[in-house]
């Protein structure tokens, strides 16, 4: 998981990604936590098994059913598409967007089909902050009352 | 004057002839010349034939339809343009020696209330246009917008005491836009210091600490010119604020038998210097590195580029570049939205950008708070180290002066070019103006009440596609739900045209107080106003905010500042969205239904108008503009809506988020 690490690292180096922690776990599962975007602390966890890089829990309050998650799974899909330039698009054949919901939690991830985690971990730091710019321009009451935005 | 600027010249859509019998207007009109002026030699351009040499000709005197007597200026204020100014020279008071350096200075207004007497009579006898207006705070947010349009000094004053407090909120406000706003009141005596003698005795400096840049309490009557130099150096240079100078009495009626009694009594240029720091090479050499490693390169345009006036080098940098700017801040039109290289209405190719050239972005957002993806560099130039790096990282920062910063990479860039970063931003654009339009056409779909993307977009075409050449209007882009609105559809075509409401503060309320500050600045043509003086203004706010500063259209009718304030009425605050389905949480959110603020504007001898459906919405405007234009009052235009278009669920699309920086700029 080097790749991972060397990505995120590079993050915190910069200042981008602050209160950075990492460790590796058995199986090769490696996980990092730091503050980003969110007052909480994010997740990104990469499973070796699995093959799949996560940020788990990345939202909260998001009900099954609702228009909002019906919303955000069509955006999350809509990054795959071609129309989209180069670095704004998941290549599908390089990784597949997923965003399960699971007690009102959406875990935000990718299945990595290529072996490349360092375009992985790149892609979903992108995917990440787009879906909190989509969430603060088309759903700012959840960006108020779940993502810690301002009333005004 | 070329044919340009012919082009350019404010138009009136309707003439004298159609002003001398205005059978729209609901109000019958009393033929008696009176001439308003706001500073002697002053002349109105809007409706020539109405101007006099010395101000603005008005011929209508407002009579209410019952008969009772009619609502006037009183002819002091209507022939103070023409009073006599008195000769000022020694022996001169404290107040005298102050305001004559205020006038070397180039003091460009005054917005006070009755108090600190001595120095507000001194200003407005040194010629230096002086409004007087119903609220202490809100005659310092006039001041904060008057700067924000003009990039000229301004000061506001208030009385010891309460006079000052009231001023409090304005003076925060203008602290988080780094507005160089000169604060002045009167503060009791030095002899009666702590002892509550008499009434409104408040120890003032602690009070500004944290919303000010310098402050000062003057205590040797000898010092004020000293001090007046102490304050001109804080607003001139470096990042800008308020400065706040309190008299006390001894000082502001201190006796100067001649010029040898005040210390250090030397012009401006002994005081304080022009000179601006300007980039050192290595860190030119830096950020050229980076700007020729970019693939989508983007430059932020913000506070710092207006106030040094760099928006000729932006556009020369820009151009050459080939790098797209994207606005943000209290003021827009440094760079013009129609410019093609502009990205202030591109939200969708904000995360794209590998590197953002960050140019006087003095109010720093958070990671996150700007669109920019994780990948994006960060080139950030200032007059001032000492914020450079503040919550976001930079990879180059850059100690300058925003022109001279820009002229320098502008020698040291080569041409360049950047297509398919541009083509990116162009699809942007449709891709916004597309989702705008799908916007408007459901908010055209609801009957029974204004929609708020009714009112932006046709106010938008009311100024950029009507008769109206669309550098001429200046905008005061306020209110909080309904800029969500307004923001996505109003065009910046040239500096000074957008003030942009309250900023980061994010103070409710001073948008009347603003269109004050923005109506003067244009009645006397100050700065970036000159092309366009005496043209109307437009105002948009919301309910809530109209309630704190309301009285002010009393104020703008005084002085005949011909400002359109429309008023989104949705009868409560836009915080009940988010409390609606909780029924003992919700009420504290409300107002009355179908409050008629139309009525209260006609009472303060301004013009009413009362829209309730979205066909009403631009007949309405088309009035109160050739109202404006005719009669130069201002109207209040009570569009009447609901706040159920907040809920999206009901009515989408409900309440609009935003993406900074561009147009939809509100926090930064």
């Amino acid at each position: 998981m080097a790749e991972v690490a060397g990505v995120l690292r590079a993050g915190a180096e910069r200042g981008l990604l602050r209160e950075f922690d990492e460790h590796t776990g058995a199986r090769g599962r490696f996980e990092a936590k730091f503050l980003w975007l969110l007052p909480q602390p994010m997740r990104f966890v990469a499973d070796v098994v699995r093959q799949r890089l996560s940020c788990p829990e990345m939202l909260d309050g998001i009900v099954a059913t609702s228009a909002l998650r019906h919303d955000l799974t069509a955006f999350l899909m809509g990054r795959h598409s071609a129309q989209l330039p180069e670095h704004r698009r998941v290549d599908s054949a390089r990784c597949a967007i997923a965003c399960p919901v699971r007690a009102g939690r959406l875990t935000l991830a990718l299945d990595v089909l290529d072996g490349d985690w360092t375009y992985a971990t790149e892609k979903l730091m992108k995917l990440v902050h787009e879906t909190h710019v989509y969430l603060h321009r088309y759903w700012p009451g959840y960006a108020y009352e779940s993502l810690g935005a301002l009333l005004e | 004057m070329n044919k340009d600027d012919r082009d350019r010249r404010p138009i009136a859509i309707a003439d004298k002839s159609e002003s001398s019998g205005d059978k729209t207007s609901r109000r019958d009109f009393l033929k008696a010349p009176l001439t308003l002026g706001v500073v002697a030699g002053g002349a109105g351009v809007l409706g020539a034939s109405r101007v006099l040499a010395s101000g603005i000709r008005e011929e209508s005197t407002v009579i209410p339809k019952d008969n009772a007597a009619a609502i006037h200026p009183p002819k002091e204020i209507i022939e103070r343009a023409s009073a006599a100014l008195p000769t000022i020279d020694y022996p001169m008071t404290g107040a005298d020696v102050f305001a004559r350096a205020c006038k070397a200075e180039g003091l460009a207004a005054l917005f006070c209330c009755p108090g600190n007497y001595e120095v507000i009579h001194a200003i407005a006898e040194q010629n230096i246009p002086a409004y007087s207006g119903r609220h202490e705070g809100a005659m310092a947010h006039a001041a904060d917008a008057f700067i924000r349009v003009t990039g000229e000094i301004a000061a506001c004053s208030g009385t010891e005491g309460p006079g000052f407090t009231n001023m409090i909120g304005g003076i925060a406000t203008a602290h988080a836009a780094r507005t160089p706003l000169l604060v002045l009141a009167s503060n009791r005596t030095l002899r009666g210091e702590d002892t509550e003698e008499g009434i409104q005795h408040l120890s003032q400096q602690p009070l500004t600490e944290g919303i000010r840049k310098y402050g000062k309490r003057l205590i040797l009557p000898s010092r004020v010119h000293e001090y007046a130099a102490y304050a001109f150096r804080q607003l001139r240079t470096g990042i800008p604020g308020p400065v706040h100078l309190d008299f006390p009495t001894e000082v502001a009626n201190a006796r100067f038998r001649n010029a040898a009694d005040v210390a250090y009594n030397v012009p401006p240029e002994r005081y304080r210097t022009n000179s601006r720091p300007g980039p050192a090479s290595t860190d030119v050499k830096k950020a050229v590195a980076l700007i020729r490693q970019a693939q989508r390169p983007i430059v932020v345009s913000s506070t710092g580029v207006f106030y040094s006036r760099a928006w000729e080098a932006l556009k020369t940098f820009a151009e050459r570049t080939q790098i797209p700017v994207a606005e943000s801040g209290p003021m827009r039109g440094q760079f013009p939205d129609s410019h093609p290289l502009s990205a202030s209405a591109a939200p969708d190719a904000l995360p794209s950008a590998d590197l953002v050239i960050l140019v006087g972005q003095y109010c720093m957002p958070t990671s996150g708070e700007f669109a920019f993806g994780p990948d994006a560099r960060y080139i950030r130039i200032e007059p001032v180290g000492a914020d450079i790096g503040r919550n976001l990282p930079i990879d180059v920062g850059i100690v300058s002066d925003e022109r001279l910063a820009l002229e320098a990479l502008t020698e040291a860039c080569p041409k360049m070019r950047h297509e398919p970063w541009l083509d990116e931003i162009a699809k942007a654009k449709l891709a916004f103006d597309a989702e705008n339009e799908r916007y408007y056409g459901l908010g055209a779909r609801y009957m029974d009440a204004v929609h708020p993307a009714v009112i932006a977009k046709e106010l938008a075409d009311f100024l950029d596609h009507g008769d109206i050449p669309r550098e001429q209007t200046t905008v005061v882009s306020g209110g909080f739900g309904i800029a969500r609105y307004t923001r996505r559809w109003l065009r910046a075509h040239r500096v000074g045209q957008i003030c942009n409401g309250a900023y980061q503060y994010g103070n409710i309320g001073p948008d009347v107080a603003y269109s004050v500050g923005v109506a003067a600045a244009v009645q006397n043509g100050v700065g970036p106003q000159a092309a366009y003086r005496g043209a109307p203004v437009i105002c948009i706010t919301g309910d809530g905010g109209f309630g704190f500063t309301a009285m002010e259209v009393e104020t703008l009718a005084k002085y005949r500042l011909p400002a359109i304030i429309i008023v989104y009425n949705d009868n409560a605050w836009g915080t009940w969205t988010y409390s609606h389905d909780h029924l003992r949480r919700s009420p504290l959110h409300m107002f009355q239904e179908n409050l008629r603020y139309d009525r209260l504007a006609e009472a303060l001898g301004g013009h009413g108008e009362y829209v309730r459906t979205p066909g009403e919405f631009l007949p309405a405007l088309q009035r109160a503009w050739k109202i404006a234009v005719n009669e130069r009052l201002p109207t209040v235009i009570n569009c009447q809506a609901k706040k159920e278009f907040w809920l999206k669920e009901a009515y989408e699309p409900g309440v609009l988020g935003k993406v900074e920086p561009g147009v939809m700029s509100y926090h930064h």
